[in-house]
């Protein structure tokens, strides 16, 4: 098949970002297991900062890879020709990719309309120490959840509003603020962005796991600032709600030892007098971007670029 | 907070389940078909008939004629629907990031009651500790 300039870059960045991004999972599937060991020793907001990040390589290395050496490689070195041939292997690839990218898109977008959707039978309502829109809805009896994107909102079922004194909500409301401040619902998107196309590997869904408890605990931390009688007092809520939750309707397939462990493990920590958290990720962002930065420079030198236009000449052909 | 029918339904089925709220009592195919005078009665029979399976009408048969009535009040069926889309979406919560949501425990499966006790009981204690540690 032939293409013009621009049909052969598009052809060479979806077929790249498609090789990269498929190489990056891979990697990241298999390197799982230590990545969840290495996050679980540290802190929980530094552990699921560390496994978001190795979640998300394989969607940040194929843009970075499209951006920082693809596209100049290209622009800076390929001939403005009208019409070249692409082979076939290549063509196939990068339809690969558009496969790839329209998936992802519409996961998300799937999930951003069921998110908004969720709280549409909610009535709207005002909660002491909340902020933002909050809502009460009919349903499961110990449903306290924070919906939506870059507009949170607070979803509350009646009956735990009833169930809950005021001391026991502020402290349920310090959690969900947390995971408000921390941007987890953008995360979780940026996760959908990124979908494991090796899923026969367990490793991406026990990272995910993981991730998410970290997340959980480093909610709990935030709420309770380090102070033990808040810790309690979560502790205490936690298996409340837990004690409200009715029975799954049969269709569903919610794992009873997952549940257990989960709220067992919640429950340890928040008893065992736990440190107070660090609210600065300032370090860790900062390296990320010193990172990025100095990859950009390396990547802009020309003896890079023309090994990288060589490489996707290869691609091409 | 405006009344809405629930969003499973469709257009025929919403109107048949508003006479129906508005009846609140029984009335026959012929009834529904005289009031909605522009469909034809065998649609409207059908559509009853697909309303009734579905759960949502009574049906009884009287002089080889069938009467319908509501099975649940406008609010009970909202209420019923909005549980089971939050329960389906809250079903595997923490470990899917698909539900775009941040729970402060997972809503719906079930938790070994034994467990609850004893976490109970844990927390109990340290209550107790921390008080007795006050007080000293």
């Amino acid at each position: 098949m032939s293409f013009g300039y621009a049909g052969r870059l598009l052809c060479l960045s979806l077929a790249s970002f498609f090789l990269v991004f498929t190489s990056l999972n891979l990697l990241i599937s298999l390197l799982a297991p230590l990545a969840i060991g290495f996050a679980e020793r540290r802190r929980p907001r530094l552990g699921a900062l560390l496994l978001l990040a190795v979640r998300l390589l394989p969607l940040a290395g194929g843009l970075l890879f499209v951006g920082i050496l693809c596209v100049p490689s290209y622009l800076r070195l390929e001939p403005a020709l009208d019409q070249e041939q692409a082979g076939p292997v290549s063509v196939v690839i990068a339809l690969l990719g558009v496969v790839l990218c329209s998936v992802s898109l519409a996961a998300s977008v799937r999930a951003l309309r069921k998110s908004a959707s969720f709280f549409r039978p909610a009535q709207e309502t005002k909660l002491p120490g909340w902020a933002g829109s909050a809502g009460v809805i009919e349903g499961p009896a110990s449903v306290l959840a924070l919906t939506g994107v870059l507009h949170s909102r607070l979803v509350i079922s009646r009956e735990l509003l009833s169930a809950l004194t005021a001391p026991e909500l502020d402290i349920a409301l310090r959690h969900e603020k947390a995971h408000l401040q921390s941007r987890d619902n953008l995360k979780r998107l940026l996760i959908l962005l990124s979908p494991n196309l090796i899923p026969f590997l367990p490793g991406v869904r026990a990272m995910e796991r993981s991730w998410a408890r970290l997340t959980e605990w480093a909610a709990d931390d935030r709420a309770v600032a380090g102070d033990y009688g808040d810790s309690i007092l979560l502790a205490d809520v936690l298996v409340r709600c837990a004690r409200m939750r009715r029975p799954p309707e049969p269709l569903l397939t919610s794992s009873l030892l997952c549940c257990n462990g989960d709220l067992s493990a919640r429950v340890d920590r928040l008893l065992g007098r736990p440190e107070p958290s660090h609210t600065s990720s300032a370090v860790p962002v900062a390296t990320a971007a010193l990172a990025a930065a100095g990859l950009g420079a390396l990547a802009l030198h020309p003896a890079i670029l023309h090994a990288v236009h060589h490489a996707l000449e290869l691609l091409l052909d | 907070m405006p009344q809405q029918t629930p969003a499973e339904f469709g257009p025929l089925e919403v109107r048949l389940m508003d006479l129906a709220w508005a009846r609140q009592g029984e009335f026959s195919v012929r009834d529904a078909a005289e009031h909605l005078a522009s469909l034809a009665y065998t649609t409207v029979m059908t559509t009853l008939d697909r309303l009734f399976k579905k759960g949502y009408l009574n049906r009884r048969m009287q002089d080889r004629a069938f009467f319908y009535s509501a099975r649940y009040s406008r609010a009970e069926l909202e209420q019923r629907q909005a549980g089971k889309l939050v329960s389906g979406l809250f079903s595997n919560s923490h470990s899917s990031p698909e539900a775009l949501i941040s729970c402060l425990v997972d809503a719906v499966g079930q938790y070994d009651e034994s467990l609850l006790d004893e976490l109970e009981r844990r927390i109990a204690a340290k209550r107790e500790e921390l008080r007795n540690g006050e007080t000293a």
